[in-house]
C-alpha cells in the first residue's frame, strides 16, 4: 500500500522529501515574521513565532526607498541566528543562486527565493534541488507554483502584495490556487497532458495534484497580512501557516501586534479568541490601495 | 465502549502528519473505509479537557519555544500539564517526536520551561542548522528493530534516568528513541515515514488501553 503523505514526490528522493518538506512541516499552524535586527528577532520568538526571516528592511520600507533590494547582510543574518533558537530564514533574489549558496554557507535554516528582492534573472529561478536546504518560493496561481516545486521548492507560498497591509491580493492568489487545483479532479488523462504542457510541468506532478486534491509541499500565505483577522481568514482559505512582514513592526505595538497574529493563527476558526486579540489593539500599519500602485510596484507579479 | 480516541497536540508544528500516520499505521480498518480510532487536535481549553478522556495523546514536532509560547498566552499551561500528567499517571500511551520529547524532558539546555515526565536532559536542535538534519541509520536495542530515522534540527538526549529505556541510538551513540512506563519518545519523526515501528508500537499500546476492540491491518 502506498502512503500519500509520503509517496515521493515527483522530483524529490524520498530522503530528500522527508527531510526538506519534513522541515516546512515543523512550522504548520505557526507564524513566520519579518525581523531586520536581533532585538526585533527576540520580540518575535518571545511572542511566539515559529520562525524568522531576516531582512535587512521589511517590505513597506523597500517600497518606500525603492533602488535595488538584495540578499540581507551576512553578519545581519549572523546577529539573528544568534539572537534565538526558532529557524531563521532569508531571502535571495529570484534566480540569485549565487546569494543563495552564500545563505546555506551562513546557516540558514531555509532560503526564500523572494519577489520582494529585486529579480536577478527575468527568465530563471534558482534550480533548487541543487541545494540540500529547503526553498520555499510565492506563487500567484497552481501553474506557478507546480513550476517551483518542479524546480525544488519545499514549501509555497501564496503570494500577496508585500509591504501594503492589503490583503486583496493575498485572497486573490489564494483563491487562484485552490480553484486551480479543484479543476484538475474532473479531467481525463489527455486533459491532464494539456493542463501539465500549458503550466509547462511534468505530468507526474500535475497528476499527483489532482489524486491528491493539494499540494504535496506545505502551503503558507504571504505578503499583506497586517492584523489578527488578516491572519486567520487566510487560514481559514487554506494556508497552512501564515508569513507575516511589514504587519508586525511597522504597526504601533510590535509585540502586542506579534502575539495577536500568533494567537489568531493558533484559534482562527474562533471567533471569539479572534475578538478577544483584536480588541485594544494599537493600530496596524497604514495600508495602501493596491489599484493605486503603477505596474512596476506590484511586486507579487515578479517571477514566472 | 466507544472507537479508541487520541489526542494530538496542534498548537503549531507537524500534528497533521502525525494524524495522517495514524491513519494507516495500523489503525485503518481491513477494507481502508474508515479510519478505526478517531483522531481529535488539541488547540483550546475545551479541547483540553476533552482530550482528558482520550485513550492517548501525541506531542509532536515543532517549536518547542512556540509552543510553551501558545500555551502561556492562551493561559493553558497548567491545563496542558495536568492533561499530560493524568494520562502519564493513568499509563496511557504518550508518543512525543522531536520538540514533543522537548516538552516532556527532565532538564533542556539551553533552559526552558518543562513538564519533567520523562527523566532525561536534551539539548535542543543540538546539531544546528538545517543543513545538519537527514536520514540517519539508528540501532535498535530491546527489542526494538534496526532503522532509520528522519531527525530535523533534532534536540539530543545527553542523559538518561534509570527508570528510561532506551529503544534506539544513532551509530555516534546518542539515544534517540527512549521508553518510560507509557511515554514513548523520539527525537527523530517517524511520522514522516510510510510505515514506521514507532507508529506501530503507539498504536498496539493505544489499542491496549483502549480495550482492544479496532482491528489492526498488517
Amino acid at each position: 500500500m502506498t502512503n500519500p503523505e509520503t509517496t515521493p514526490v515527483p522530483g524529490f528522493g524520498p530522503d530528500e522529501a522527508k527531510v526538506k518538506i519534513g522541515f516546512c512541516e515543523q512550522l504548520r499552524g505557526g507564524v513566520i515574521m519579518d525581523v531586520t535586527n536581533a532585538d526585533e528577532a527576540r520580540v518575535a520568538e518571545d511572542a511566539g513565532a515559529a520562525a524568522v526571516m531576516a531582512l535587512e528592511r521589511v517590505p513597506a520600507d523597500i517600497r518606500r526607498d525603492g533602488g535595488v533590494a538584495r540578499m540581507a547582510a551576512p553578519e545581519k543574518i549572523l546577529s539573528i541566528r544568534e539572537a534565538v533558537s526558532i529557524p531563521v530564514m532569508a531571502k535571495c533574489r529570484i534566480g540569485h543562486f549565487a546569494e543563495a549558496q552564500i545563505l546555506q554557507a551562513i546557516g540558514v535554516d531555509c532560503i526564500d527565493e523572494s519577489e520582494v528582492l529585486t529579480p536577478a534573472d527575468e527568465e530563471k529561478h534558482v534550480w533548487k534541488r541543487d541545494f540540500p536546504i529547503p526553498f520555499v518560493c510565492g506563487c500567484r496561481d497552481l501553474g506557478e507554483a507546480l513550476r517551483r516545486i518542479d524546480e525544488g521548492a519545499a514549501m509555497i507560498r501564496t503570494k500577496g502584495e508585500p509591504g501594503t497591509g492589503n490583503i486583496v491580493e493575498a485572497v486573490r492568489h489564494m483563491r487562484s490556487l485552490t480553484s486551480g487545483i479543484a479543476a484538475l479532479r474532473e479531467l481525463d488523462r489527455e486533459s491532464l497532458d494539456d493542463a501539465a504542457q500549458e503550466m509547462r510541468v511534468p505530468r507526474e506532478l500535475v497528476e499527483w495534484v489532482a489524486a491528491h486534491q493539494r499540494l504535496p509541499v506545505p502551503n503558507f500565505s504571504a505578503g499583506g497580512i497586517a492584523t489578527p483577522a488578516d491572519a486567520s481568514l487566510m487560514m481559514q482559505l487554506g494556508a497552512e501557516a501564515v508569513f507575516v512582514g511589514s504587519g508586525i513592526f511597522k504597526s504601533e505595538d510590535p509585540p502586542a501586534h506579534a502575539r495577536a497574529i500568533v494567537r489568531a493563527v493558533t484559534g482562527y476558526r474562533e471567533p471569539e479568541l479572534l475578538l478577544e486579540v483584536s480588541r485594544g489593539l494599537a493600530a496596524a500599519m497604514p495600508g495602501i490601495d493596491i489599484g493605486t500602485l503603477t505596474p512596476a510596484e506590484r511586486l507579487a507579479s515578479r517571477g514566472l | 465502549m466507544g472507537r479508541p480516541r487520541v489526542a494530538v497536540l496542534a498548537l503549531q508544528g507537524d500534528f497533521s502528519t502525525h494524524a495522517a500516520a495514524l491513519a494507516r499505521g495500523g489503525a485503518a480498518s481491513p477494507e481502508g473505509s474508515e479510519p478505526a480510532l478517531d483522531v481529535e487536535v488539541v488547540r483550546t481549553a475545551a479541547d483540553l479537557e476533552r482530550a482528558r478522556t482520550a485513550h492517548g495523546l501525541i506531542l509532536p514536532g515543532g517549536e518547542s519555544t512556540a509552543m510553551l509560547r501558545i500555551l502561556e498566552l492562551e493561559g493553558l499551561t497548567d491545563s496542558f500539564e495536568t492533561l499530560v500528567g493524568e494520562h502519564v499517571a493513568a499509563g496511557k500511551p504518550v508518543l512525543a517526536t522531536c520538540a514533543g520529547v522537548v516538552l516532556l524532558a527532565r532538564a533542556v539546555e539551553p533552559p526552558q520551561r518543562s513538564l519533567g515526565l520523562l527523566d532525561v536532559s536534551v539539548v535542543r536542535n543540538a546539531d544546528g542548522p538545517q543543513i545538519a538534519s537527514g536520514v540517519h541509520a539508528i540501532t535498535g536495542e530491546a527489542g526494538f528493530p534496526d532503522g532509520a530515522g528522519t531527525f530535523i534540527r533534532a534536540p539530543r538526549i545527553v542523559e538518561v534516568g534509570s527508570r528510561v529505556d532506551v529503544l534506539a541510538r544513532r551509530e555516534r551513540g546518542d539515544p534517540v528513541l527512549v521508553r518510560q512506563g507509557s511515554i514513548i519518545a523520539a527525537t527523530f519523526h517517524p511520522e514522516l515515514d510510510e510505515d514506521h515501528p514507532v507508529s506501530a508500537i503507539f498504536v498496539r499500546e493505544l489499542l491496549r488501553v483502549a480495550g482492544g476492540r479496532a482491528i489492526v491491518s498488517s
